[in-house]
């Protein structure tokens, strides 16, 4: 998130957890492919092993929410839901448009796990919405 | 919602960062109240007053209709 004051505690403490889900969501990641691939586990581990890097997403939202929470600055609090709303409509756009094209055989299939990712990415242009119309996107 | 703010920042010869300091919030912040972008919550805008020392409705100006 483009939230500015990145020396506030809250700031400080969003990096954090940050840092600590992504790392688990590449381990997560790699220990599944790699186990899986080589069939080192089966079974209702193998699912568990499978979920837990889509389950780092729930972390992401958790995290997001903290930060909102968190927020002392309102108008900082302000961008911050605007910029997730504008990534959460353009990702479940997206995802419906791309459902229905796919429906009708019109495109191929995409794998679902590439809507959350596309979320992650369309939150920078929820920071250009609000650089256009707020006159900052948060930071400096 | 119209305000003041440019206008009696200018006079005490306060900077953005000096009034955010003093309101304890961002710059961002009082560059979205006094551009008009953003209308402060109550209780922001009673420190705002506080800060200046002065009733809120000598700051912020309501909208003719």
């Amino acid at each position: 998130m483009t939230t500015s004051l990145t020396k506030t505690p809250e700031m400080r403490r969003y990096y954090v957890r940050m840092g600590i889900s992504m790392a688990i969501y590449l381990v997560s990641l790699f220990s599944a492919d790699w186990l899986i691939e080589q069939q080192q586990v089966a079974g209702p581990l193998a699912y568990l092993l499978a979920a837990i890097p889509g389950l780092c997403l729930a972390s992401i939202f958790w995290i997001l929410v903290r930060l909102v929470t968190e927020q002392t600055d309102e108008f900082l609090r302000l961008l911050l839901v605007r910029q997730i709303m504008v990534a959460t409509g353009i990702a479940l756009t997206a995802a419906a448009v791309w459902g229905f094209l796919e429906q009708y055989m019109l495109v191929g299939h995409v794998t679902a796990y590439w809507w959350p990712t596309i979320w992650c990415f369309a939150t920078a242009i929820g920071g250009i919405y609000n650089k256009f119309t707020m006159g900052t996107a948060g930071g400096e | 919602m119209k305000n003041r703010l440019k206008v009696m920042r200018a006079e005490r010869d306060w900077s953005q960062q000096d009034l955010a300091e003093q309101l304890g919030v961002s710059r961002q912040s009082v560059n979205a109240i006094e551009t008009g972008k953003y209308d402060p919550s109550l209780p922001l805008a009673f420190r705002i007053a506080d800060v200046f020392e002065l009733p809120i409705e000598e700051i912020f100006l309501r909208d003719e209709a």
